[in-house]
């Protein structure tokens, strides 16, 4: 397992991750003989309350991003009516952990929107932490994640 | 549509015309190119990887079948709009 422990800071519980393109996109690639985009740093926030992950736009264009799917979202100021996005095929690199371990998931489907006015980079959603241990460690002000 | 949907408008105009029809694909991943529906797959990563598999770097959708968890909530808004306080 991957373990890693962090501080949660005034944003709250945040984590550092690379984010690249999907593996079957990289295998592709290869393939036709391109250069893939290198793997970008990511500032996360875990985010329980976000069912499903999501990054900022910005790595969509930077990363050569294409749409594979598509999402209906609903958050506090779309009411009832969902308001329907582009999800993209991606993976994750997290690094650093206690062991030095390192946890990658190959292929992992996420939304884009502009979240450059809150000072992060994505949310890590219930998504990616249904396959994790997560806990808060309120009065030492820390949380610990392990894959 | 998005700007970016309009390069799957084809696939997702294919989804929501046969979606009727695939009550026994609940909870299943659709995998769509243009108006040809490749297959059905247990995971998502299984329909990504055989999307590329099958059409490359072309555009292909792949999209849960009626399930609830096709629908994402976000506790934090993720829409851009006017600010709806008033400054004092």
């Amino acid at each position: 397992m991957s373990h890693h422990s962090f501080i949660v800071t005034n944003s709250g519980p945040l984590l550092e991750t690379h984010i690249g393109i999907s593996l079957p996109k990289l295998q592709v690639m290869s393939a036709a003989n391109q250069t893939p985009p290198v793997p970008v740093l990511a500032r996360m926030l875990v985010d329980t309350g976000a069912s499903h992950t999501s990054i900022d736009q910005k790595f969509v264009a930077a990363l050569g991003l294409t749409p594979t799917g598509s999402v209906a979202v609903l958050t506090p100021s779309t009411g009832a009516t969902p308001h329907m996005m582009p999800s993209y095929d991606v993976a994750f690199y997290f690094v650093n952990g206690h062991n030095g371990g390192t946890h990658t998931i190959s292929i992992q489907t996420v939304t884009a929107c502009d979240l450059s006015a809150q000072g992060i980079d994505g949310l890590i959603g219930r998504d990616i932490l249904a396959n994790t241990t997560l806990t808060c460690v309120g009065p030492l002000g820390m949380y610990h994640l392990s894959f | 549509m998005s700007e970016p949907l309009e390069t799957l408008a084809a696939e997702l105009e294919t989804f929501n015309e046969k979606l009727p029809e695939w009550q026994d694909q609940t909870n299943r991943f659709v995998l769509i190119a243009e108006r040809d529906v490749l297959g059905f797959f247990d995971t998502y990563a299984d329909a990504v990887t055989a999307g590329y598999k099958a059409r490359g770097l072309s555009p292909f959708l792949v999209k849960q079948v009626g399930a609830f968890g096709a629908i994402a909530n976000f506790t934090r808004d993720l829409f851009r709009g006017p600010c709806l306080t008033t400054a004092s």
